[in-house]
């Protein structure tokens, strides 16, 4: 992208010059990328070609026989990943716009970079149904239209739930994220040339902030996000209710939409912490993102491992407390059976490694930050598999357990993803604004 | 409406509370009954949740709530009279089935034990949070987290305990939850009614609290609707036998109470969230201190459903005990500046509205 | 069409001010502001934007679809399945509210675009900017 020196343009109000300083400092972080830049874009986009694309090509050629789905564990890996992208997707929409109702002022430094997670995860998440599916071609059964023999499709299942949920979110998280970038889009037009100038031309609709078009604005921004809080409770509790509606031990249980949101929330914030800290370093962008805005970040992660973990003794003192052998049976399979390490795995990352973050001191270092947001980012893949895979291996029937292990093509899949979500994350980092600069400049006085 | 009392006469005035209940026992409930369990969960639950509030105002460095933060202290002074009341319902707690056959978990000794505990332990964080925070003492966010975890606790006690247990062994890992947030909407109706007592104050902080707690109200009610539905669908789906049967007594299409739990329904959720989707009336002090009315019978009539089935409950006596308790309640209001210390530092007025607020955009 | 440019928001509200007292009414006057100014707004006795109502139909057109095509297709060929009755109100309830919201949020796109007469091809070909300053353009009778 080339540059156009913006003189100081003889102004030299105080307030002038903090608006042009935001400015700057957000769009010199989409300069010209260098080098190191598309090497990384490169070896995320072949991790993702290789590992997904490839694996997955040859899983269509096989047959699904080629994951290590069995009987009577029918849901793997592919859905434990469906659940966590998912789960990374909500923070975005917390951010954006749960915190915006709150009038929390932290929220524009990171609303940008969430929200773009969000669309990618959405993506990401939406790859995986169709992955599990097997003949991935069929997906469209899923979809409502009638059928030559005019059947419909079950509205009464939570998978067709799903289909409707996970589409809307799709939907909503793009024009959310769209209609925050307009006025940004403009801003970009007016330090680009040639070509590039144009598209951002376009995208920008014609925005040049008259009264009218602010008033439009503002009033789609809050609706929309007087929309989407709700709709982020929405979508994880459908998700969870994939599970609950079912009768297997472990998984019908009343507590789960609100425990799945809470650990939606909690992985999506660790998410953003793993993004958001190298890029903060990266792109320079110490002056627009300061520490306390991490800080409360990092008491918003730790609040909803509070909630996470009170759902997990909940669970487990209720399984007790019904006198159920089933109900008691699989709780106990967890905490000392076949699967016994991933569970404390999970019991570690989400409830012991974000207690520290009770000391103010490491809420405010970012390296600490950055470690316990690895961390929860593990756990909240262990939670997940810890609730598809041992509630199926474990079911009513003692003849009928069995264990199931992620053969290498769901691995290799599965770290595709990890490809793409990234090498997305970079391409957005360098062809938009990362954040929200009108917001920002709200803030100056 | 209510006395001004010092500590002390409070004290005297909870006990004769608790006495005048001990008699209206005796006199209108002979057997075991549950209306003074229902009482005293409303109760502590609006107390606790209305302290609570300021304690997330507190700590998430919050202004709107300065001015409510003695009002709505002054209701921990219900703590102590409900441990009286728990007391005096001693007799009563042979409606639960675990009383005949007792466990580890569910023994006399300890099950009296630990809610007198928890609601003591609570009383204690609920008063060095309040101090501090109206000295504006640096380690009031210490006490209002400590605070938060107690109420979750002591809600989650309630709801499992009280409630739930009634119907042992049926269990829903949410009941202790829904309570908590059920006891947390009776405390932001609390405050809504509060300010309608401050009729003559029409200055920006009396406004900015009116306009937050509206909004709070519309949001928690939709929580609760939220945590209402997550529960419902999973047990209608599911209908299995030993779970469905508790839906099927209190809300299923044949049973007597079908109706209440469609109008509690109404009342908690759908009534108050239709009102207050226009912005005007979340600013109308006299619309929400109502719908606070309405909500907090909604959450009564919830508590009478969850045990009448099972154990017979007096209405009269329901209204007696639930009338005594509220004149204590708004007496402890009335009584706030001799109970606690007065509100330090400044005052702020009123927050910037900046463009990229919701209310700037004027919705509705 | 005189143009008056001003670096903050404080003379630029200030000058606003002072031509509605001087006589200039609200709708002459056109304004280009970097970020939202309320109290512009309020000055300019603007009315709270339409951008609501296409929400609102939006929302209870998405409502009334998410029962009706449930119901009505499950009415169209009655299948029981899993023992459930054939119009389910709690998992329609799902349905709706998915629907509400992506209808409700669709319709608000699209009427952002018709209110705001957006996207406007003119200045998106011309090399008209959306500028950090604070402009007020004052039509003349």
């Amino acid at each position: 992208m080339e540059h156009n020196s913006v003189a100081a343009s003889a102004s030299s109000h105080p307030s002038a010059i903090a608006r042009l300083r935001i400015e700057r400092d957000v769009i010199s972080a989409m300069q010209k990328p260098g080098l190191f830049y598309w090497a990384l874009v490169g070896l995320f986009g072949t991790v993702f070609t290789v590992c997904l694309l490839g694996a997955w090509g040859l899983q269509i050629w096989k047959g699904i026989g080629v994951g290590g789905q069995n009987n009577p564990v029918g849901w793997g890996v592919y859905i434990v990943n469906f659940v966590f992208w998912v789960g990374i997707a909500h923070s975005g929409t917390l951010i954006s716009a749960v915190l915006f109702l709150f009038r929390s002022k932290f929220r524009a430094s990171f609303n940008r970079a969430a929200e773009a997670m969000t669309v990618i995860a959405v993506m990401c998440a939406g790859m995986y149904p169709l992955i599990h599916l097997g003949r991935a071609w069929y997906f469209f059964w899923l979809l409502p239209y009638p059928n030559q023999r005019l059947l419909w499709t079950n509205f009464k299942s939570p998978l067709e739930w799903d289909v409707f949920a996970v589409s809307t979110y799709l939907t909503i998280s793009v024009v959310f994220f769209y209609v925050g970038l307009i006025p940004d889009l403009a801003i970009v037009k007016r330090y680009t040339r040639g070509f590039s100038r144009h598209v951002y031309s376009a995208f920008s609709l014609g925005w040049v902030g008259t009264k009218r078009q602010w008033r439009n604005y503002n009033m789609l921004y809050a609706l929309l996000a007087g929309l989407a809080a709700p709709l982020v409770l929405s979508v994880h509790s459908v998700v969870s209710w994939d599970f609950a509606m079912g009768l297997v031990p472990g998984w019908h249980t009343t507590i789960f939409a609100p425990y799945f949101v809470a650990g939606a929330i909690f992985s999506g914030c660790a998410m953003v912490l793993t993004l958001v800290i190298p890029m903060r370093k990266i792109q320079h962008l110490e002056n627009v993102l300061p520490i306390d805005h991490f800080e409360k970040l990092a008491k918003t992660m730790l609040f909803t491992s509070m909630i996470v973990g009170y759902a997990y003794t909940i669970e487990f003192i209720l399984a007790y407390y019904s006198g159920n052998v089933y109900e008691f049976g699989i709780f106990k399979d967890r905490a000392t059976g076949y699967y016994h390490w991933q569970y404390w795995g999970m019991v570690f990352c989400n409830m012991i490694s974000p207690l520290p973050l009770f000391s103010k001191k490491l809420r405010r270092n970012l390296t600490w930050l950055f470690i316990t947001s690895i961390f929860v980012n593990i756990g909240m893949w262990l939670e997940r598999f810890v609730i598809i895979v041992t509630s199926l291996a474990h079911e009513f029937n003692p003849y009928a357990w069995g264990p199931y292990h992620a053969r290498p093509v769901e691995i290799s899949i599965t770290i595709g993803t990890f490809g793409f979500f990234f090498m997305m994350f970079l391409l957005f980092a360098k062809f938009l604004p990362v954040v929200a600069i009108t917001e920002k400049k709200e803030e100056v006085v | 409406m209510g006395l001004r009392l010092n500590s002390r006469s409070l004290l005297i005035v909870s006990l004769v509370v608790a006495g005048l209940v001990f008699l209206a026992e005796r006199l209108l409930e002979p057997a075991a009954g549950g209306a003074l369990t229902i009482t005293m969960a409303l109760f502590l639950g609006l107390a606790e949740g209305a302290i609570v509030l300021m304690a997330g105002a507190e700590i998430s460095d919050g202004h709107w709530h300065r001015q409510l933060l003695q009002s709505a202290g002054a209701l921990l002074y219900i703590i102590p009279a409900a441990m009286l009341l728990f007391i005096v319902n001693l007799p009563q707690l042979s409606i639960y089935p675990w009383w005949e056959h007792q466990g580890v978990w569910f023994n006399h000794p300890f099950f009296i034990a630990r809610n007198l505990i928890v609601m003591g332990l609570m009383f204690v964080v609920a008063r060095l949070f309040v101090v501090k925070a109206l000295r504006g003492d640096s380690a009031k966010n210490f006490w209002g987290v400590a605070l938060i975890f107690l109420f979750v606790w002591h809600m989650t006690m309630i709801g499992i305990e009280w409630f739930m247990s009634i119907e042992k062994p049926w269990f829903s890992t949410l009941f202790g939850a829904f309570v908590m947030v059920s006891g947390f909407l009776a405390g932001i109706c609390t405050c809504a009614l509060i300010i309608f007592s401050w009729r003559s104050r029409t200055d920006k902080a009396a406004k900015l609290i009116q306009k937050s707690v509206g909004g709070l109200i519309f949001g928690f009610a939709t929580f609760w609707a939220y945590f209402y539905f997550s529960q419902l669908i999973v047990i209608w789906y599911g209908n299995i036998p030993e779970e469905t049967g508790y839906l099927v007594r209190r809300v299923g299409a044949h049973s007597p109470y079908h109706v209440l739990g469609w109008a509690i329904f109404i009342m908690i959720w759908m009534f108050p969230f239709l009102v207050l989707l226009s912005r005007k009336n979340k600013t109308r002090a006299w619309v929400t201190s109502a719908l606070a009315i309405i909500i907090l019978t909604g959450i009564t009539t919830m508590f009478w459903l969850m045990l009448a089935p099972v154990v017979h409950v007096s209405i009269p006596l329901l209204a007696i005990e639930i009338g005594l308790m509220a004149l204590l309640t708004a007496s402890a209001v009335r009584s706030r500046e001799t109970l606690l210390p007065p509100l330090a530092g400044p005052v702020p007025a009123e927050e910037h509205g900046h463009g990229h607020s919701p209310e700037a955009a004027g919705v509705h | 069409m005189e143009r008056l440019v001003y670096q903050s928001e404080h003379d630029f509200i200030h000058k606003l001010e002072e031509l509605l007292k001087s006589g200039v009414k609200p709708e002459q006057i056109e304004t280009r502001t970097p970020h939202p100014v309320h109290h512009a707004e309020e000055i300019l006795k603007m009315k709270p934007s339409n951008v609501r109502l296409f929400v609102l139909l939006g929302g209870i057109t998405g409502v009334a679809t998410g029962y009706l095509f449930t119901s009505l297709t499950a009415l169209d060929w009655t299948l029981y399945v899993g023992n459930k009755p054939l119009v389910g109100i709690p998992p329609y309830t799902v349905i709706a509210f998915e629907l509400m919201v992506l209808f409700g949020g669709l319709s608000g796109f699209l009427g952002l675009l018709v209110t705001s007469r957006m996207p406007a091809v003119r200045t998106i070909a011309s090399n008209d900017e959306f500028s950090d300053q604070f402009e007020i353009y004052v039509k003349k009778d």
